[in-house]
């Protein structure tokens, strides 16, 4: 069937290990590593199943990616019985998916769930009684699969990508009735009412690709903003977290002024961690300015570490808080647990209070591992231990957002020079298709209902 | 007992209809030498164009191009009985340029008539099939309402509208298959009875009116090319003369007279309960649907040389007959129109045709064909091309043949017959540019490159004919060689892109690099090639239309190799869905329901997602497994699964 395609996977668990392999299999798999990769050989010269050290750097900006170890096993002997090559690299999950993503770039196709069994069984690796196994294990990862790319399909992104749709459909329609029915739609200002959803569409995208929240979670991962009333203790959790001392910490209320971020990986996942101005009763500017970016932050933040101070009793800005971020997904920290406890938890009775609490001390480091640990587990939630899936569904649609990009910059190239409607034509369905494949949607039909409800065509 | 069968009542194959379908149908099974029969209801409505009297346009003139290319008859009789010929969308690129010809309804009748009359193999006749006949689940003949008896082994049903037909006009309803015409009974309910699903659809029609009661001077005339282009491969030239159409509005007084006789509309008083096509609404539902809309275009076509009846095109309607009149008559050029024919709506039965194999041959019945609109399409090209297809692949089956079918990337032959098997149709399926995904491969001008070669195989066409077109593509082929070849220097092009208002050349560049550009036409470059060949402007068209598509006809015909691959995968008939596991349900039952000749196929098939076709590929690469396979594959299957989760759960793959 497709065998003629190089795929391309993560195929182990990212961010457990210290190594995670990126596998390739097919015609061109070889082809494909060799343009990545810099060693002492070329990776097209090497015997069947060699193992060679080298880098893998980025062909068009020559940048290092990561030190790797590539193996290189030539068909047949191999698992799918196809050239397969195996890049072992560090368990970083923003190397993996950079190299990943490389791979692709260069010309691979990701694998469907279940692709490379399959293919192991479609090239006679795999014996025929074990087809009944083979169709399991296709079945329970498409499964699983599905289930990840609806999860994070939802809410913003969703929305995103149907607003994307509908524009595209929209101009697509407009170009496809006056292809199908030119004689009877002729008043309508085409060009417009082409370039317009468009341009809409373009905006979303480049958006979501450069500015947005969930642009920043495709391109950096899960945010974190860490907030709390002053002098808790938040900037030391930040350095603690960061194992540097980025944040100043002093024991005056109100050093933070600013928020700061930093790209940081927990536990394997790729986080922006946020230290924010605390929250006070006082009235400086600057202060006021500080909150108000605090609240900015809450607002774009994926998961929010609620401080509170254990050696201190609970203040009017805790209770504020509590109320005030009731809404998001947060987390309660009780911090300097070094000291003499003097919460009474039994106060925050009637408050919105986080389901989940955990005890710290961000000054001896207690607890910090655990903090880690739950931070992951909630930005997964309950995924268990597999994050390589929902790190490839944003690889996935962060490569549907291109490639449909670059389909309506064509598109619209055309609208404004005028004419060739039908190849216009053409970009616009690439560009649905693209987005078909992540969505699920077809949309040939949808074309068709759009043109007869909106033109008052037929004879 | 059944009368004995003598020589008489025996024909390889019987053709129910004389519609589009069954004219093309009966063409090639006969021309194939097959001794056939084709029964009609009414020996003088052969052919007979129900609604618009016109031939071709968007989507649909191609589909005629393609009949003609694999023989059949529809573009000659157009070519022969046209009254005006029109290429649309010439603003637009050729991928979606498309003839469309006005028709004199009479003499298109009498054209196709001679032409079935003089066909060697082919008898016709009048009579109403009241019973197919079968035994074990084999056509044998049919049965007429004068309980006459023909035998065949191939029975091709292209009934049109006939059966069950209603005609409504206002709250008024009566049976007929058209105006005019008896309806067909019985046969519904006997293939009901066999196992058919039967549904229910509507078109409409508009009314006619005495050229001599309009004034034209109120309207637009619109004319037809200078010259005509033909549709057939055969025709030379066009040589009558063209008659004008005319162009007119309604406006807000006949939306207000229209609005005002809905409650007597059968189609908003819900006596109809068929359902009708979008694209080509009635005038009522587009005053109702687009209340905003202060006109609709009326184009009034003239019905032949002889006659003085227009068409009125765009008024489709099945309002009672005095706001027929009323709102007819607030319409410039029309204010004293006098209407010959009123319009009305039809409701039939059909056949979804997901009960159809891509043979056109019945699930249910060997050797039982359907064509047309019986199908659940509307439109005459789009029945002939049924037609044509059901005829060729009788004879197929008679022969114990390999089917013929045309895939997506081929035709829109192809494209239509696989959406109809595929997805079915809820509404009259008419055809559209935009149904092709290969859009800019099946177009009107390549038409015979790509199916002549089929006709020849199918002794359709005449090897002199395919010869010429072999020779054509030779040629195209040798221009685009000589334009890739061809070197200009800036100096030689400069002078040309200053007068186009284009930026010169640096540095020299290849002719066909120039061509490409938008802006230049193969006239702006032919002094600077080296070509001494004389060159027919359809030669032209498709050297241009090759150039300036070649960086979309290649993407395409690279998705087009990967179309092939998975259509060429193919799923043996006889697979049984419910006893392989793996599918989600819904996959399950739509395979099950549509059967799938080829993995392609199956993945257009709405429900069925990749999992789905991955489980599929294993089970064919599997074949039929027994117990014991099954069995020792469970227990592998626990051992692939853990050996996997060595590497983690997490394995993508
Ligand atoms: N004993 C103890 N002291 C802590 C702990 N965490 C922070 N502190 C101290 O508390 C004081 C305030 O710490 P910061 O990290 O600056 O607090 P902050 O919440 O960032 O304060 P602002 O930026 O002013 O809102 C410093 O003197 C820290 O050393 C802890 O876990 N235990
Ligand atoms: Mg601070």
């Amino acid at each position: 069937m497709i065998l003629e395609e190089t795929i391309v996977a993560i195929s182990t668990p990212i961010g457990e290990g210290a190594i995670a392999i990126v596998r390739i299999s097919g015609p061109r798999a070889i082809a494909l590593a060799d343009k990545l990769f810099l060693g002492k050989v070329s990776l097209s010269a090497v015997p069947s199943h060699s193992l060679h050290h080298g880098k893998i750097v980025n062909p068009k900006t020559g940048a290092l990616i990561d030190e790797v170890l590539v193996s290189v096993m030539k068909a047949p002997n191999t698992y799918t019985a196809e050239d397969m090559v195996e890049i072992n690299c560090h368990g970083s999950i923003l190397i993996t998916r950079n190299i990943l993503e490389l791979v692709l770039d260069i010309g691979a196709r990701l694998a469907t769930p279940g692709e490379f069994t399959r293919r192991a069984f479609l090239n006679g690796r795999i014996d025929l009684a074990e087809a009944e196994a083979v169709i399991d294990v296709i079945r329970s990862k498409a499964d699983l699969s599905l289930k990840v790319a609806l999860d994070q399909l939802k809410g913003d992104l969703s929305g995103n990508f149907a607003e994307i749709r509908r524009n595209i459909i929209q101009a697509l329609s407009v170009v496809e009735a006056g292809l199908d029915f030119s004689d009877q739609v002729s008043d309508i200002d085409a060009c417009d009412e082409v370039l317009q959803p468009l341009k809409k569409a373009e905006k979303i995208i480049t958006r979501l690709l450069c500015g947005s929240r969930i642009g920043q979670q495709l391109r950096e991962g899960f945010v974190v903003v860490i907030v709390g009333r002053t002098n808790v203790g938040k900037s030391s959790l930040f350095n603690a977290l960061l194992q540097t001392n980025r944040a100043i910490v002093t024991d005056i209320p109100g050093t933070t002024r600013d928020s700061i971020s930093e790209q940081i990986e927990l536990a394997g996942i790729p986080v922006r961690l946020v230290d924010t101005a605390g929250f006070h009763a006082s009235s400086g500017i600057v202060e006021k300015e500080g909150i108000k970016r605090t609240r900015q932050q809450i607002e774009s933040a994926d998961l929010l570490l609620l401080m509170l101070d254990g050696s201190d009793a609970l203040r009017k800005e805790d209770r504020c808080l509590l109320r005030e971020t009731e809404k998001h997904s947060r987390l309660l920290v009780i911090n300097k647990i070094d000291l003499p406890n003097l919460l009474d938890i039994g106060r925050l009775r009637g408050l919105p209070v986080p389901q989940k609490k955990i005890r710290t001390s961000a000054k001896r480091g207690d607890g910090i591992g655990d903090l880690a640990k739950i931070i992951r587990e909630t930005m997964l939630n309950g995924q268990g231990p597999d994050v390589s899936e929902p790190i490839v569904t944003r690889v996935r649609h962060q490569q549907a957002l291109k490639t449909t990009l670059r389909d309506i910059r064509r598109a619209r190239r055309k609208v404004k020079r005028g004419g060739e409607e039908e190849l216009l034509a053409v970009d616009l369905q690439e560009a649905l298709s693209t987005l078909g494949q992540i969505t699920g949607e077809t949309c040939n039909e949808e074309i068709l209902e759009h043109i007869f409800s909106q033109f008052c065509v037929g004879k | 007992m059944a009368r004995a069968k003598d020589k008489n009542n025996q024909y390889d194959v019987i053709v129910v209809g004389a519609g589009h379908a069954g004219c093309e149908a009966a063409l090639a099974t006969a021309r194939r030498g097959h001794k056939t029969l084709m029964l009609t209801m009414n020996l003088d409505a052969i052919a007979q164009m129900s609604c618009n009297p016109a031939i071709g346009g968007l989507a649909k003139g191609q589909l005629v191009k393609e009949i003609d290319a694999l023989g059949g008859e529809m573009g000659k009789v157009i070519d022969i009985t046209g009254i005006q010929f029109r290429m649309l969308n010439t603003g637009k690129g050729p991928a979606v340029r498309a003839l469309r010809a006005q028709a004199d309804r009479a003499q298109y009748r009498m054209e196709m008539k001679r032409r079935l009359e003089r066909q060697d193999d082919l008898e016709i006749k009048q009579g109403t099939v009241v019973e197919i006949l079968i035994s074990h689940g084999r056509v044998r003949g049919i049965k007429t309402q004068l309980s006459q008896k023909f035998y065949s082994r191939c029975v091709i049903l292209a009934a049109g509208t006939f059966l069950n037909g209603l005609i409504h006009v206002g709250l008024t309803s009566f049976t007929a298959g058209r105006m005019g015409e008896f309806a067909a009974k019985g046969l519904s309910e006997q293939l009901a009875g066999l196992g058919f699903e039967v549904g229910r659809l509507k078109t409409g029609t508009p009314p006619r009116v005495d050229s001599r009661s309009v004034n034209l001077a109120m309207t637009e005339a619109q004319n037809g090319d200078r010259p005509p282009r033909p549709f057939s491969l055969w025709t030379k030239k066009l040589r009558r003369k063209q008659l004008p159409c005319y162009l007119t509005y309604t406006n807000e007084k006949t939306h207000e007279i229209i609005t005002g006789g809905l409650n007597r509309s059968p189609l908003y008083s819900g006596k109809i309960v068929g359902v009708g096509p979008r694209y080509c609404p009635s005038i009522e539902d587009k005053v109702v649907k687009f209340p905003c809309q202060r006109q609709h275009q009326i184009f009034l076509e003239p019905e032949g040389r002889e006659t003085s009846e227009f068409y009125v095109n765009g008024f489709a309607t099945s309002l009672p007959e005095d706001v027929q009149l009323d709102a007819l008559r607030t319409i410039p050029g029309l204010e004293k129109a006098a209407v010959t024919r009123l319009g009305y709506a039809i409701e039939y039965d059909y056949f979804p045709p997901t009960q159809i194999k891509p043979n056109l041959e019945t699930k249910l019945i060997n050797g039982l064909f359907f064509a047309g609109q019986i199908n659940g399409t509307s439109g005459y090209e789009e029945a002939a091309a049924q037609g044509i297809m059901a005829g060729i692949n009788a004879v197929q089956s008679l022969r114990g043949k390999e089917a013929f079918i045309l895939d997506r990337s081929e035709a829109y032959i192809g494209v239509l017959i696989d959406d109809l098997v595929t997805k079915g149709t809820k509404e009259p399926y008419r055809m559209f540019t935009s149904q092709a995904e290969y859009r800019l491969l099946l177009r009107q001008d390549n038409a015979a490159a790509r199916l002549l070669k089929y006709g020849l195989r199918f002794g359709l066409i005449p090897e002199e004919l395919f010869q010429a077109s072999v020779a054509n593509e030779a040629q195209i082929e040798k221009i685009l060689k000589a334009l890739q070849k061809t070197r200009i220097m800036p100096s030689q092009a400069n002078s040309l892109l200053e007068r186009k208002g284009l930026a010169p050349l640096k540095q020299p560049v290849r002719l066909e690099q120039l061509l490409r550009r938008p802006e230049i036409s193969f006239g702006d470059i032919r002094g600077m090639s080296q070509l001494e060949l004389t060159l027919t402007p359809e030669l032209i068209e498709r050297v241009e239309v090759e150039v300036k598509y070649s960086g979309y006809i290649h993407r395409q015909l690279a998705q087009v190799e990967k179309f092939k691959r998975l259509e060429a995968q193919a799923i043996p008939e006889a697979i049984d869905y419910s006893g392989l596991k793996g599918f989600s349900t819904e996959a399950r039952e739509k395979l099950q329901q549509i059967r799938p000749r080829s993995v392609g196929q199956a993945m257009r098939i709405s429900g069925v997602t990749p999992a789905d076709i991955s489980v599929l590929l294993i089970h064919l690469h599997r074949g039929g497994g027994d117990d014991q396979g099954a069995r020792r594959g469970r227990e592998v299957g626990a051992r692939v699964s853990a050996g996997l989760s060595s590497s983690g759960p997490a394995a993508v793959s």
